[in-house]
């Protein structure tokens, strides 16, 4: 590596490195006060450039509810459109036929059920992210290490964190 | 800034800056001079015992570079800290703007671990960092050669100030390995008129249980282990939220924290699997390591900086069958089967 980091001081603080040049810029910082105030000041610049990006109203979904609610017709239309009902008189094998319908039906439906259902219920899920961030903050605060990393792996969601 | 943001900052920018890369190997120990110095194990320890005195009572200030190898691979972390007496340390990951607070480092409770598990002497003198200083051997007591090796300390001659860190496992290779690659001293406080307790300083939450309300936790069902394998101790328990018990343990070298809460594990884990202990474990590796399964009922979070061997021998002592299930009967799972329907034609579920 030249004298000083140069491009790639920019490209660092961009995240643009692969791992074993970021890891040479790392080793260069750690010994190069010129080349971390400069880290510094880019870090300081690109802070001042970011532009938080609008938020979204939470009741958002709430109002596109409450607006489908409003437009959906209240009634089936007026009395005087529906068809009149008109009860048939119902023979010996149409009786048979709903009922054997009717059993096939429900001997369906508690066989769907039952499959849907699944194995029994399992037990209740961890209450709190056992990924946590705070898992390792709790763990160098106790051991008097220097809280300076997290495993690889970063949580999917860090926010499920309970503390 | 909550103290959860605070969390979440630190551990996320440690991630983005901890370089797993092969050129971050280990820089080579400074040469020691000359021939061993005779020393006994009391001269050790009251070096170390100053050392903890001086890191507390001084203000110094430094850019320290942490190498940890797991699986072979080395990863690189650099830090800026500044301590305060009273206060503790501000740490800055590299590359960041944002700090963190860190607590005091080579705590009195981890020194007298230190102290009971290996044997302590003062080996020799050398050249660390650009300052003289003195070197401490921790080993393992009854095993010869290069293998009885598990920790080495270089003191600042001048300071006391720990310069360096070396943690090595079973097999003479160093795990971990901590050098101040500068340093700068400030004035001495009295160690009389140092508050620890003031200041912002990273501390452990939760309530810390003593002996009596362990065994109360023990008689309520929860699982109080009091020792792990390779010596580790258990050296403090911590209940946080009703929910979660953190039992840490130590040996004076290396830390485990254990955090067991009633519950399984969610579905989607991050991690590598891995089969162990009869069950299936989370694994996600980095300086520190973590790993994450089922057993008993329980969700087991295991955290450490201790070499592989000790964590993996730490896991596999600890409950991993899964809790006995009991079918709950057809009219229970029919009801089930027939909610999940009713939900989906639900549109506001």
């Amino acid at each position: 590596m030249s004298a000083h980091l140069g491009h790639a001081a920019t490209a660092f603080v961009d995240g643009e490195l692969d791992d074993g040049r970021r890891d040479e810029v790392l080793g260069h910082l750690a010994h190069c006060m010129s080349c971390r105030s400069e880290v510094e000041v880019l870090r300081r610049l690109k802070l001042v450039l970011r532009t938080d990006a609008p938020e979204v109203p939470t009741d958002l979904t709430a109002r596109l509810i409450a607006a489908t609610v409003l437009v959906r017709p209240a009634s089936p239309g007026p009395a005087g459109r529906r068809r009149p009902h008109v009860r048939r008189r119902s023979t010996g094998h149409g009786r048979l036929r709903r009922t054997a319908v009717s059993g096939a039906l429900v001997a369906l439906g508690l066989g769907g059920a039952l499959s849907l259902a699944g194995p029994p219920a399992r037990g209740p899920v961890a209450p709190v992210d056992p990924t946590s961030a705070g898992f390792l903050l709790e763990h160098s605060a106790t051991s008097h290490e220097v809280p300076f990393t997290e495993p690889d792996v970063v949580p999917a969601s860090s926010s499920r964190s309970s503390r | 800034m909550s103290r959860l943001r605070l969390l979440l900052l630190v551990a996320g920018l440690g991630a983005l800056v901890t370089s797993p890369a092969a050129h971050a190997a280990v820089a080579p120990a400074p040469e020691l001079d000359g021939a061993l110095v005779a020393s006994s194990s009391t001269r050790a320890v009251a070096l170390l015992e100053s050392a903890a005195r001086s890191a507390r009572t001084r203000t110094w200030s430094g850019t320290q570079q942490v190498v940890s190898t797991r699986s072979g691979e080395p990863r690189r972390t650099v830090l800026e800290i500044q301590h305060t007496p009273g206060s503790g340390s501000t740490v800055r990951v590299l590359s960041s703007l944002d700090h963190a607070l860190a607590p005091d480092v080579l705590d009195d409770k981890l020194l007298t671990l230190l102290a009971g598990h290996y044997d302590l002497r003062v080996v020799a003198g050398t050249v660390c960092a650009g300052h003289r200083a003195r070197v401490v051997e921790a080993r393992r007591p009854g095993v010869t050669g290069p293998a009885g090796l598990a920790g080495r300390f270089w003191l600042d001659a001048a300071t006391d100030l720990v310069l360096r860190r070396d943690v090595f496992d079973g097999t003479g290779a160093v795990v971990r390995s901590s050098t101040l690659v500068n340093l700068t001293v400030g004035r001495t406080a009295p160690a009389t008129s140092v508050d620890y307790t003031a200041g912002e300083a990273v501390r452990p939450t939760g309530q810390r249980l003593d002996e009596e309300q362990l065994t109360l936790m023990e008689a309520a069902g929860w699982p109080v282990v009091r020792t792990l394998p390779s010596g580790l101790e258990l050296f403090e328990a911590r209940l946080h939220d009703e929910q979660v018990l953190q039992l840490s343990y130590s040996d004076g070298l290396s830390t485990l924290s254990l955090f067991v809460q009633k519950g399984e594990l969610p579905d989607h884990v991050p991690g590598v699997a891995r089969s162990m202990g009869g069950g299936t474990v989370r694994i996600s590796s980095g300086s520190t390591e973590r790993v994450v399964w089922s057993g008993d009922g329980r969700t087991w979070t295991l955290v450490s900086d201790a070499p592989e061997s000790m964590v993996q021998d730490a896991v596999l002592v600890l409950p991993h069958a899964p809790a006995a299930v009991t079918d709950d009967g057809v009219l229970s799972r029919a009801w089930r089967g027939m909610s999940r329907v009713g939900s989906w034609l639900n549109p506001f579920e």
